[in-house]
């Protein structure tokens, strides 16, 4: 992952700047750390509460396989949600793909950039990862590249900066 | 349309430190007691409640007199700077270039008084949100806005001296009189009071059990009469609305601002720059198509507020369609108005008709299984979804200009919205399984503003009407 990006070079662009980039491999395991816990816990409890309250045999088996079958999905589906996923800085927008059911592919210009958040929560940081989050004036622009490598994030921030404001100069001169 | 209008020529370069108007500790208890009078009647009835009562409005009111003693506001002819706070003291500096819109506000209860309110709308939506300078003397308040003005428009010319000039005078655009208010009150959303309130008089007249015979009819006629008249107050009630609301509605351009004047009881007069205008849409049901009725949404990137002034949304709430489209042309001069000349391609209608027919199915097949008798209805009501299905799916249109992107979308309640290309902020393309499988997909449009209505959506384009959306984009940009 860390030498898909190059540093930024003065006038010239990197050479696979514009190349679909996948998310950081670790990004699988920090989405089922997020979803598998809020799955199969309601899906053993409901199994203990069944085994409690209703006993039969029959019932138990079902909840206990609805259970088993809706964790096995929020095991596998973070998996595919990390393939879809890729981003790309554009000549003139920062392009983004992701979605494994509804897909979804966004742009964001440069020159509407207006704020670069670097964001790393707990697990993130046991993986050395960080989520970038572009913000526009508007609010329902979604700008957010999840669980990238620090160092790529860092460089990618820089890049987009950059290219941000070669944006608005070029903006400024019309 | 061509009255000329002149503004009060007030001289505005600069204000110095000054506080609100000395009504203002006042004015501030006054809102206080209308939200918390029903505890402090409790408390006034009992022994010794009317001597506390009346101590704890005196805290209050030293309380505000302090805050008003502390609160100073400067406008040097580039920023506003507001500073508040007894303890802990809060400067706020708002750059003129960075404002969105500019309104002052008369309530009841500052048109008693003799003073306005003047809100500053800003592009974002962080702390703070939008500066509100409560209580100004109207002069105040007027020089505070014509200075503002006059330095933005200096600003967006790039001209200095525009700042030392008197605004012009403005344009008059729209008139709006109480009979055509009152017409767009009966036609607007208090449509849906008219069913409801049949309903209700109609299960009134079921509960008296009315027909049975003559000297029932004669005795239960006052109810009867009771429910007729409160069927027709709640029909009464929205027109009687719109025209306090709206009562006096000017809309006027001036150089690069629209003008908006309206209201009886809450006075408002919003300056709206053309320059930060994010979109304009036009609306109109059944009815007021059959009328040649329509109304328009000017809409910048300010916040929505709670008193839905927000941006200047239903900035026209009802005009002739031909005042409606002049008001549209205005507004987004420059560019030229687009045509929606691209329908959406069958598949799409398709894909329309079988999601709606699938919900009607869901909602109301089960009834005949449980009574038998409601079979034809149900049939019926599936049917004429349907059918309306079919009709709003050809009703969805967008058109594609070099400046404009106009989408049209609504049959009931018809929408049509412009989009200049160069506000565009960003855009985003979802493709559900099933649109995948039909060769569509949706484009979302966002501009700039916190409310979901700054997203503008074509929904289920073709890949040859998403590419061509994107390409204009795209294009504007690199032009």
């Amino acid at each position: 992952m860390t030498d898909r990006i190059e540093p930024p070079t003065a006038g010239a662009p990197a050479p696979d700047a514009a190349a679909w980039q996948p998310l950081h491999p670790a990004a699988t395991r920090i989405w089922r750390i997020a979803s598998v816990p809020w799955v199969l816990l309601p899906g053993l409890g409901a199994v203990v509460v069944v085994v409690l309250v209703v006993g039969s045999p029959l019932v138990t088996s079902l909840v206990a396989v609805t259970a088993a079958i809706a964790s096995g999905i929020a095991w596998w589906y973070p998996a595919l949600q990390t393939r879809h996923w890729r981003y790309r800085i554009g000549d003139e927008a920062l392009e983004l793909r992701h979605g494994v059911w509804w897909r979804s592919s966004a742009a964001v210009p440069f020159h509407r950039i207006q704020q670069i958040d670097v964001e790393q929560g707990p697990v993130q940081r046991r993986h050395d990862v960080v989520s970038l989050r572009l913000r526009t004036a508007a609010a329902f622009t979604v700008g957010t590249v999840p669980h990238l490598a620090a160092a790529d994030a860092e460089l990618v921030r820089t890049r987009l900066l950059a290219a941000a404001r070669a944006a608005v100069a070029h903006d400024d001169g019309h | 349309m061509t009255e000329e209008v002149q503004p009060p020529d007030l001289d505005a370069r600069s204000i110095g430190a000054r506080r609100l108007h000395p009504w203002s500790p006042v004015i501030d208890l006054a809102v206080w007691l209308t939200r918390l009078w029903p505890p402090l009647l409790l408390v006034a009835s009992r022994p010794n409640g009317r001597l506390l009562v009346v101590a704890v409005l005196l805290v209050v009111l030293v309380v505000r007199a302090v805050a008003w003693w502390r609160t100073t506001w400067t406008y040097d002819g580039d920023e506003l700077t507001v500073a508040s706070g007894v303890w802990n003291r809060t400067v706020r500096r708002v750059p003129v270039a960075r404002l969105q819109q500019v309104e002052v506000v008369r309530k009841l209860r500052h048109q008693l008084f003799g003073v306005a309110t003047v809100r500053l709308q800003l592009a974002h939506d962080g702390d703070g949100g939008d500066v509100v300078l409560e209580v100004l003397s109207v002069a105040d308040a007027d020089r505070l806005r014509n200075g503002l003005e006059r330095r933005r428009r200096a600003v967006s010319f790039g001209d200095d001296a525009v700042a030392h000039v008197p605004a012009p005078p403005a344009h008059e655009l729209l008139r709006l009189g109480p009979r055509l208010l009152a017409l767009g009150g009966l036609t607007g959303a208090s449509l849906l009071l008219v069913p409801t309130g049949m309903v209700a008089l109609l299960s009134t007249l079921d509960d008296l059990g009315l027909g049975d015979d003559a000297e029932d009819l004669a005795g239960r006629l006052p109810a009867v009469g009771g429910a007729v008249i409160a069927v027709l107050l709640a029909v009464a009630a929205a027109p009687t609305l719109m025209v306090v609301r709206f009562h006096g509605f000017r809309l006027a351009r001036r150089t690069t601002d629209l003008v908006l004047e309206r209201g009886v009881f809450e006075r408002r007069s919003s300056t709206v720059p053309l320059a930060r205008l994010q979109l304009v849409r036009l609306h109109r049901n059944l009815v007021r198509r059959w009328l040649h009725l329509g109304s328009v949404d000017l809409a910048t990137s300010g916040r929505a507020t709670a008193e839905g002034t927000g941006s200047a949304d239903d900035a026209v709430p009802v005009a002739r369609w031909h005042d409606v489209l002049a008001v549209a042309e205005v507004a987004l001069a420059p560019r030229r108005l687009v045509v929606a000349d691209r329908r959406a391609v069958p598949a799409a209608t398709r894909r329309l008709v079988r999601r709606r027919t699938l919900v009607a199915v869901v909602l109301t097949g089960w009834v005949p299984f449980v009574w038998a008798p409601a079979t034809v209805g149900v049939g019926a009501f599936v049917a004429l979804v349907i059918v309306v299905a079919r009709a709003a799916g050809r009703a969805r249109r967008h058109g594609i200009g070099a400046e404009l992107v106009v989408v049209e979308t609504g049959l009931i309640v018809w929408t049509r919205t412009f989009v200049p290309l160069d506000r565009v902020q960003s855009w985003r393309i979802t493709e559900s399984p099933f649109q995948r499988r039909a060769g569509l997909s949706t484009v979302s449009i966002h501009l700039a503003g916190t409310s979901g209505r700054r997203t503008v959506r074509v929904v289920d384009a073709s890949s040859a009407q998403r590419d061509a959306l994107l390409v204009a984009i795209e294009q504007r940009r690199s032009g």
